[in-house]
């Protein structure tokens, strides 16, 4: 179904690219939103990252996972997003740079079930990364390592490092 | 740790990204405009900017009069004469600083040298012969 939409929006149908936002927004959200933990930001995300996406469709391979490719993008997007945000906060008072302390609060008040996720959000940026697209999104390793530009071998190291602090931390939260 | 979007948020998100497909060359506009807004400075500055600076540095020395196959260098001193010598009147004489070319290699750009010209003009009684007298 999928692949028939994409390959009608090759073809030239613009207005079939719709369709592969509906079957795609949640989860790209989703991701979006674990890397960057700010909604305003997650709509921009989603906005560049499906106009990144129809750029470049013609790019895409039919052999590969439509999600791996979509979600490596939406990672470059959320990268620079960041990197825009690190900018901001250079030339910001420190007064106006409250998303931090929003989103203290708002972990705050998350369930215990969260306690992961606020743990996950504790984790250099790689390790995290890493565990959000190989453990939440299950992708596949060499998938992940495509996405985050590492070789296999090193982000299976990321990502036994990363297991082995989040159990620590959760087991100390216990 | 669910993302805080509402139906409508991604409803938003959907118009805007298809309106922005939906223009004329939209999708891929960005690296296009972004080379093209680049070659076009490039060549404003190789078509506009160069030659004002060659003509700064340069151009002076050309577009000054040439006295005795010589470039005059500004500024040159005029020096009406009205005296008269028998039949002869000195009818102008000019002190210029000159561009000499270079002496072995006169076709080739050197730093250029100047030396100090004197051009006078004296008419003869029959005013079709004029005699011009360069010095240097």
């Amino acid at each position: 179904m999928l692949l028939a939409t994409i390959r009608a929006v090759k073809a030239g149908d613009t207005d079939a690219f719709e369709d592969i936002m509906i079957a795609t927004e949640r989860r790209i959200g989703q991701l979006a939103w674990r890397i960057l933990g700010d909604a305003e930001e997650v709509k921009d995300a989603l906005q560049e990252t499906f106009l990144r996406v129809f750029r470049h469709l013609d790019q895409f391979h039919e052999e590969r996972q439509f999600f791996g490719w979509v979600f490596r993008i939406t990672v470059n997007v959320c990268r620079d997003l960041e990197r825009r945000r690190r900018w901001r906060r250079m030339f910001i008072p420190i007064d106006e740079t409250t998303p931090v302390g929003r989103r203290a609060q708002f972990d705050d008040a998350l369930s215990a079930r969260d306690e992961l996720s606020r743990a996950i959000n504790r984790l250099p940026k790689q390790e995290r990364l890493a565990i959000i697209l190989r453990d939440i999104e299950e992708l596949s390793t060499e998938e992940v390592a495509e996405i985050l530009g590492t070789k296999e071998t090193s982000l299976r190291v990321s990502i036994s490092k990363a297991r082995a602090k989040l159990k620590k931390w959760m087991e100390e939260q216990r | 740790m669910n993302v805080p979007l509402s139906d409508r948020d991604y409803a938003d998100i959907r118009a805007n990204v298809m309106r922005e497909i939906r223009m004329p060359d939209a999708g891929r506009r960005s690296p296009g405009i972004f080379w093209f807004a680049f070659a076009a400075l490039a060549i404003a500055f190789v078509v506009l900017i160069i030659p004002t600076h060659r003509q700064h540095l340069h151009g002076a020395a050309r577009s000054q009069p040439v006295v005795g196959g010589l470039t005059v260098r500004r500024p040159r001193v005029v020096v009406e004469i009205p005296t008269t010598t028998g039949d002869w009147r000195v009818a102008a004489v000019e002190v210029a600083a000159v561009r000499v070319p270079h002496k072995r290699h006169p076709h080739i750009a050197h730093k250029p040298e100047y030396q100090t010209a004197v051009r006078m003009d004296i008419q003869t009684a029959d005013p079709n012969i004029r005699i011009i007298w360069i010095a240097r």
